[in-house]
């Protein structure tokens, strides 16, 4: 049987984003809900003022065509997903499911770890590729800074990642 | 001219001059018993066979390009016959038979090296699914030995056998009587021993059509002109959907690039075959000391006969999570063939919906060890039209019936 | 050989210590290890492949074919590099390859004795009798050239996108004016130089002036250069590799490069051809241009008499910078009907005997056959090649792509006035590749033989095949090959190109994801929690999950036999986070599900669940779960471990590409539900205990409901996997280890995977991929009662109607009691009488020791099983025989009445 007892192992909580060779924080106090409409979303999308694929709002990211992730403060969440169900459209938690962390000054970086142009990181600008293996999600933000939503699962995994990558 | 260590001299003594052709560049006739498309190491074997076996002499292989050109040139020559089922295990078994005489058959050395063939486990369930593989191969009649940790180290010393491996190697079997074979050689054995039986060899004459109708084929159009065919074998990997769409029917093949490459060569650092079904890559030391690296196809339908590089990067990192020692050797030569695949993995090999056609393809990634017994069992059934017993499961008509020969785990390599 | 007093690009005042093969140097920086060994007077560097012949330095650069070095020992060996291509620095430590002891003296070089048998294919037509085995393990120890490094890698590396409007290959005159003309257009532009300065032949002909280009590029803001960064690749989508040699002390040691560009220029110059005499790869033969490199660049003179060999006008500027560097030098063109015939001198020249009879004494011996455009990456990127006869060369002919060839690689190549002669007549051993110790010997044959068509020469020969990739040596051995076979080289043709132009260190290619970085791997919730109950872990499916928890003393196979027996008497604790859960929602929910799984979703109700068999199109089982109506437009689907990813995008595929008139969402929701499963007798109490606002008195076996359970909000479904009432808690995963821990305070024992194989075998519960394989259809596992009261089509129905579903001899899944022994899995089923070999008439799936049964049980798929209950049957598993006897699959509780505890 193989030993797994020299393996690194630990779930996203036990991470300690300090230190690691691209500065990575972890952001906390949000609530994440992934959103998408059985069958047409431009209705529905459109009444929620969700953006465009490819792009984000303070609230909102748009990580495929008819596929969102909507991050709200705790007070005003489960409100946020109401609306949505009242647009029409299914909204499931996925608030441990995911991990953000924000990468500070990591535009050119990502863009050379991801092959995305600058562009895709501009605030405003959502992008939803493959990093260390698995799927991401990236949002620019101001300053050069950019945030990155993934798997909490894989949170050791891209820890890992982020010493050696560059 | 019988080739051997004393001819050899001789020639030396001459100085080398005038040795003989070993294979004719002859006109094509304007008609065949038997016309063979394709000129790899299968449409080669057919026509050896067809003559030695069958005495069928009137035969012409068709090439597109140059002989063993395709995937015959290409493969990463491994020969095995660890299957899981009984027909499978009873056709590869017969192929392997064929190659441990073959050298001596065709008087042409194919370097046939029986070092042995390694499948890794990495966790209890790999072993629990070798056990049952090994243990089918011995109920099928073939050679397989569950090698322990200890013999693992002493056998392939260069894996990580450290505990923080990514994936831990917790034994792994062996197939003794697999190994390696040198592929042109293969196709140019065939080829000449088939000459030499009066078979024409006809390179440079792409087939670009077939005049047939409900009766059947009766000639085949190339590049350099109609010959008339008595019999039409397809051997024609890579292509045998192309060529099944100039005669009316579809197979149910999807082609795929498949990538294989080599180190510079070093001192012998790895003695076997070994496969790890965690990364899916597989790799040997040829006889020059360079390491033949092969690995999951490029996930897209192309003829291309080359692949991109996100597959190399998946391979050689695969290879180097087994082996973390091979990463500072260098990657010397890559290239690509184009492998038909089957969603059961198992070929389709028998008569084709057109009369006095008969198809020999659907390989995937394991064509090269089925050589000898693709070309016997076709020969065969050219010959007799009817298929041979080793082959009478692989036929076109197994998808209508289901019954699939599923050796999607057998041919170790991700489809 | 000496360093001269004054000239070349190395800084004389400092100096670079190096080792090689043991004595100690002493060169400059901007020296290569090629320069700084001729500078000490050393030209034999090791021998070649199967010759075993003295060799030297040949060239300048990439095209280096005989000085192969072997940098460093231990785990940070590299071998096989080119000396030419090895910059120096201090400290460096080299060994030849291939000879023992030594270059001087190589034991091996009693091959050049069996020389005249040795000859291109040999192997092909000997070693038969009396196997091929006897003869292999003298080849392969003789074989190889350097030594594999032991260990792993100490360096690491690195992968880095980049696009770039413009990409220029090559910073010499042609690339600098390419890469400055492009950036003045505007657009971002990227320059690309392999060596470790910009300059490229301006680096050895100082009369070129290239400064200002360079100072200019540097200045400018949308150009960047990267230098000792070798473009190896050419790909669809004008797409480029290349791999960067990185200085920062503690970073990577090397960079894969990853480049889209808009357009890209290639200003990859030309190499110089050797010419085909006898003797041509001693050491102190060199290619003629390579000597005014070592003069000019490195301030080398290799030889101080000269005989220099040409039949183009190129070596004009060769012979005027030699003669001026202090050295005698005698011209020999072919031209006007002078060859050199014979490179005389073992160790290294020491004369040249000429065509008309005459010996010239000299100490180094310069040929030029040619030029050959470097038309590799060209090619690469789809180009056609067509042979120029003025230039006696292959140029770029139409591209695929967006490229250009600029300079020596498009052909620009001067007034070379060139008359090939492909070989020089007379006798002994002309080399046309050197790396392969191939001569023009051996094309003869292989154009005596057939194997005229240019890959056959390749492969049958090996020409171009060894470390230097034929630079030097392609367009000599095709040309030949013409000559001896009436053709001209255009109709020979050139072998494919194919990346890498020069090796690429695997490290490179593979970048980061190695090792432990291979393959992501996913942790628990609670991961840290079940350590400290003392876990221990295996990877199952990407998940490292707890086998078993044992105690001390105790080993995981004990403990988990104790933790099964637990859940048959007491409450348990098992961690099933990684099972797969999907929301799958819309009006069309419900219809969609229908399809996917045999099973029906639309009849369900809310807060009921069904089993779901989800089949393949062949009507094989690809995997398992529970579905859950939440609502009418709302279903959480379960999913094996293992398959949650791709159900989901299974699911996906067929929403996207087939059914696209249906109104789903696929919602994937795995990772938010940490699950606790509760189960056992004493599982109902324990809830209670815990704190549940669920009334436990309504909730069968099946239902589904939500709530709180120790004052989280939780989903509970009444499923199992152990027989046992069983209750599975889902909670978000921040509160598993909370939960985890309140249940361990009420006296929960935590059980593992392994109880958890226990316990559901006992049960005759299928495990899909052990039960069952890629042939397994449902009515093989008893499933067959679902499909005939299902009326609608799903996924998988018309293949159960072919001839093979039908058969009456297919292996189905049955009990197997053996008399004592464990039986082990993967031990075949004999036919009744049957021998092995022989035929098979299944095999074991599962095997455990049931603790409450206190005997082994199994469960296979054996023929025709189910209607062999009670027949005793031979099993055999690698030369051991046991009996067993065919039972009913379920071994504990067949009525299943503990399920509703």
């Amino acid at each position: 049987m193989a030993d797994l007892a020299a393996w690194p192992s630990m779930h996203g909580s036990e991470v300690t984003w300090d230190g690691a060779a691209i500065a990575a924080r972890p952001v906390e106090g949000f609530r994440l809900f992934r959103v998408k409409f059985a069958g047409e979303s431009e209705e529905g999308a459109k009444a929620l003022g969700l953006p465009d694929c490819g792009h984000a709002t303070p609230s909102a990211l748009a990580i495929g065509p008819g596929d969102w992730l909507l991050i709200h403060p705790e007070a005003d969440a489960d409100a946020a997903a109401a609306r949505v169900t009242t647009a029409g459209g299914y909204a499931i938690e996925v608030s441990d499911a995911l991990i953000v962390l924000d990468l500070k000054d990591a535009t050119q970086v990502l863009s050379r770890l991801t092959g995305l142009g600058i562009a895709c990181f501009e605030p405003g600008r959502t992008a939803r590729t493959r990093l260390a293996g698995i799927a991401v999600v990236l949002a620019g933000l101001d300053m050069g800074g950019v945030r990155m939503i993934f798997d909490r699962s894989y949170a050791r995994h891209m820890r890992r990642y982020l010493d050696l990558a560059a | 001219m019988r080739y051997s260590l004393l001819s050899l001299a001789r020639k030396a003594a001459q100085g080398h001059r005038d040795w003989p052709q070993a294979w004719r560049s002859p006109e094509p006739k304007p008609h065949y018993d038997v016309v063979i498309v394709g000129g790899g190491g299968h449409g080669l074997a057919t026509a050896y066979y067809l003559a030695k076996n069958h005495g069928v002499t009137n035969v012409a292989v068709l090439e597109k390009g140059w002989i063993g050109g395709g995937n015959t040139g290409r493969n990463t020559t491994v020969v095995r016959s660890n299957y899981l089922f009984p027909e499978s295990a009873a056709f590869y078994d017969h192929s392997v038979k064929l190659y441990e005489g073959l050298s001596k058959e065709l008087n042409y050395n194919i370097m046939f090296s029986q070092r042995g063939m390694i499948t890794l486990a990495h966790t209890r369930h790999d072993l629990e699914a070798q056990r049952r593989w090994a243990n089918a191969m011995r109920m099928n009649g073939v050679d397989s030995d569950l090698l322990s940790l200890e013999e693992m180290r002493e056998q392939v010393p260069a894996l990580d056998y450290s505990p923080s491996a990514r994936f831990p190697v917790i034994g792994g079997f062996i197939q003794r009587r697999g190994g390696t074979a040198r592929h042109d050689a293969v196709a140019w054995g065939y080829a000449r021993a088939a000459d030499a039986l009066g078979v024409d060899i006809i390179q440079n004459c792409e087939v670009t059509g077939f005049d047939y109708d409900a009766d059947g084929v009766q000639a085949v159009r190339t590049s350099r002109g109609t010959i008339g065919a008595g019999r039409v074998g397809l051997t024609a990997s890579g292509h045998s959907t192309v060529l099944a769409d100039r005669l009316g029917f579809r197979l149910p093949i999807t082609s795929y690039a498949l990538q294989a490459f080599v180190s510079e060569p070093v001192k012998p650092v790895l003695d076997k075959v070994v496969l790890s079904p965690a990364t899916g890559v597989y790799l040997s030391q040829s006889d020059k000391g360079e390491l033949v690296i092969g690995g999951g196809l490029d996930l897209y339908a192309s003829y291309a006969q080359r692949g991109n590089l996100p597959t190399v990067e998946t391979v050689v990192a695969g290879m180097l999570t087994m082996f973390p020692s091979f990463s500072r050797m260098r990657m010397l030569r890559q290239w690509a063939g184009i492998v038909d695949v089957v969603h059961d993995s198992t070929p389709v090999f028998g008569p084709a919906p057109v009369k006095r056609v008969y198809l020999n393809c659907g390989w995937g990634t394991g064509g090269f060890k089925a050589i000898p017994a693709g070309g016997w069992c076709m020969a065969h059934m050219i010959a007799k039209d009817e298929p041979h017993p080793l082959t009478a499961a692989f036929g076109l008509d197994r998808f209508a019936k289901g019954a699939l020969i599923d050796e999607a785990a057998a041919s170790g390599i991700a489809h | 050989m000496t360093r001269l007093p004054t000239g070349g690009l190395i800084d004389r005042s400092k100096a670079v210590r190096f080792r090689f093969n043991g004595r100690d140097y002493a060169g400059h920086p901007g020296d290569t290890l090629a320069s700084a060994l001729l500078a000490n007077g050393v030209r034999l560097i090791g021998r070649s492949f199967k010759y075993h012949r003295p060799r030297g330095i040949m060239a300048a650069g990439a095209e280096e074919a005989n000085a192969l070095v072997q940098l460093g020992s231990g785990s940070s060996a590299e071998p096989n590099l080119k000396a030419t291509q090895v910059p120096l620095r201090d400290g460096l430590e080299a060994t030849s390859v291939n000879c023992w002891p030594g270059p001087r003296f190589d034991l091996r070089g009693i091959n050049q004795l069996a020389s005249p048998l040795l000859i291109a294919g040999f192997y092909y037509k000997t070693f038969m009798w009396p196997s091929w085995h006897l003869f292999e393990g003298p080849i392969r120890r003789a074989a190889g050239l350097g030594l594999a490094p032991e260990g792993p890698d100490p360096d690491r590396y690195v992968h880095a996108h980049a696009r770039h409007d413009v990409i220029v290959v090559g910073g010499g005159p042609a690339g600098l004016a390419a890469a400055h003309d492009a950036a003045l257009a505007g657009g971002s532009v990227l320059l690309v130089e392999s060596d470790f300065e910009l300059g490229g032949s301006a680096l050895w002909r100082p009369e070129v002036e290239v400064a200002p280009a360079i100072a200019a590029l540097r200045a400018m803001a949308n150009v960047t250069i990267l230098t000792r960064t070798e473009v190896f690749g050419y790909y669809d989508h004008n797409s480029l590799a290349a791999v960067e040699t990185v200085m920062a002390g503690d970073g990577p040691r090397q960079r894969l490069w990853k480049l889209r560009a808009g357009k890209v220029i290639i200003a990859t110059g030309a190499i110089e051809r050797p010419l085909v005499f006898a003797g041509n790869d001693r050491p102190g033969v060199m290619l003629a241009s390579a000597a005014q490199a070592y003069v000019q660049r490195y301030g080398v003179l290799p030889g101080h008499r000269i005989v220099i060999a040409t039949n183009n006008d190129s070596t004009k500027e060769v012979a005027s910078v030699l003669t001026a560097a202090g050295a005698s030098v005698d011209v020999v063109d072919s031209r006007r009907g002078l060859s050199v015939t014979h490179a005389k001198g073992a160790l290294g020249v020491k004369a040249a005997r000429l065509s008309d009879g005459r010996t010239l004494p000299c100490d180094l011996l310069l040929m030029s056959g040619g030029w050959s455009p470097v038309v590799h990456l060209f090619s690469q990127s789809g180009g056609s090649l067509r042979y120029d006869d003025t230039i006696a060369a292959f140029v770029p002919a139409v591209a695929r792509q967006p490229v250009e060839c600029v300079g020596g690689a498009a052909g620009d190549l001067g007034d070379l006035n060139i008359e090939p002669e492909w070989e020089t007549p007379g006798s002994g051993k002309k080399f046309v590749d050197f790396a392969n110790d191939v001569t023009a010997r051996d094309i003869a044959i292989a154009a005596s033989e057939n194997y005229r068509s240019v890959e056959h020469l390749k492969r049958y020969t090996t020409l171009g095949m060894g470390s230097d990739q034929g630079k030097t040596s392609n367009v000599n051995g095709l040309a030949l090959m013409g000559e001896l076979t009436g053709r001209a080289p255009g109709n020979v043709g050139t072998t494919k190109f194919r990346p890498p132009y020069n090796p690429v260190t695997f490290g490179a290619l593979a970048g980061p994801l190695v090792g432990t970085l291979h393959t992501p791997i996913k942790c628990l919730p609670a991961h840290a929690w079940h350590a400290e109950q003392g876990a221990v872990f295996e990877e199952h499916g990407r998940w490292i999950r707890p086998t078993a928890y044992p105690r001390s003393g105790e080993s995981w196979e004990a403990a988990a036999q104790r933790e099964a027996l637990e859940a048959r008497t007491s409450a348990v604790l098992f961690d099933g986070s990684p099972l797969g859960k999907i929301e799958v929602c819309g009006p069309d929910a419900a219809v969609f599900l229908d399809r996917i799984y045999v099973g029906t979703a639309s009849t369900l109700k809310p807060g009921r669940s069904r089993y779901g068999l989800m089949l393949s199109e062949h009507g094989v089982i690809v995997d398992d779960g529970i579905f859950v109506r939440l609502a009418e437009d709302r279903f959480l689907v379960h999913t094996t471990s293992g398959g949650a990813d791709r159900i989901a995008l299974a699911m996906e595929e067929w929403l996207q590409c087939e059914w696209t008139d249906l109104r789903v969402a696929i919602l994937p929701a795995t990772s938010q539900w940490a699950v606790m499963t509760v189960s056992g007798p004493g599982a109902r109490q324990m809830i209670a205990d815990v704190g549940t606002d669920i009334d436990l008195a309504d909730f069968p076996h099946m239902a589904f409901r939500e709530g709180t359970v120790a004052g989280f909000a939780a989903r509970v479904l009444r499923a199992s996997f152990t027989g046992e009432a069983s209750y599975e808690i889902s909670v978000a995963a921040r509160h598993a280890t909370a939960l985890a821990q309140r249940f361990g305070r009420a006296g929960a024992v935590p059980i593992g995977v392994e109880a958890l194989n226990i316990l559901r075998t006992e049960k005759g519960y299928l495990h899909i991929g052990v039960d069952t394989d890629g042939t397994t259809l449902p009515d093989d596992v008893g499933m067959a009662g679902p499909i005939a009261k299902k009326a609608s089509d799903f996924v998988g129905r018309r293949s159960l109607l072919r001839d093979d579903a039908a058969r009456e001899d297919r292996l189905q899944l049955v009990g197997l009691l053996s008399d004592g022994p464990m039986l082990t899995v993967g031990s075949q089923v004999l036919a009744p009488g049957g021998t092995v070999p022989g035929p098979s008439d299944g095999h074991v799936t599962s095997a455990v020791f049931s603790p409450t049964l206190g005997r082994p049980i199994a469960m296979g798929l054996v023929r025709r099983g189910r209607s062999r209950k009670g027949e005793v049957v031979e099993l055999y598993d690698m030369g051991t025989r046991l009996k067993a006897t065919i039972v009913d699959p379920v071994f504990v509780d067949k009525a299943g009445e503990k399920l509703n505890g």
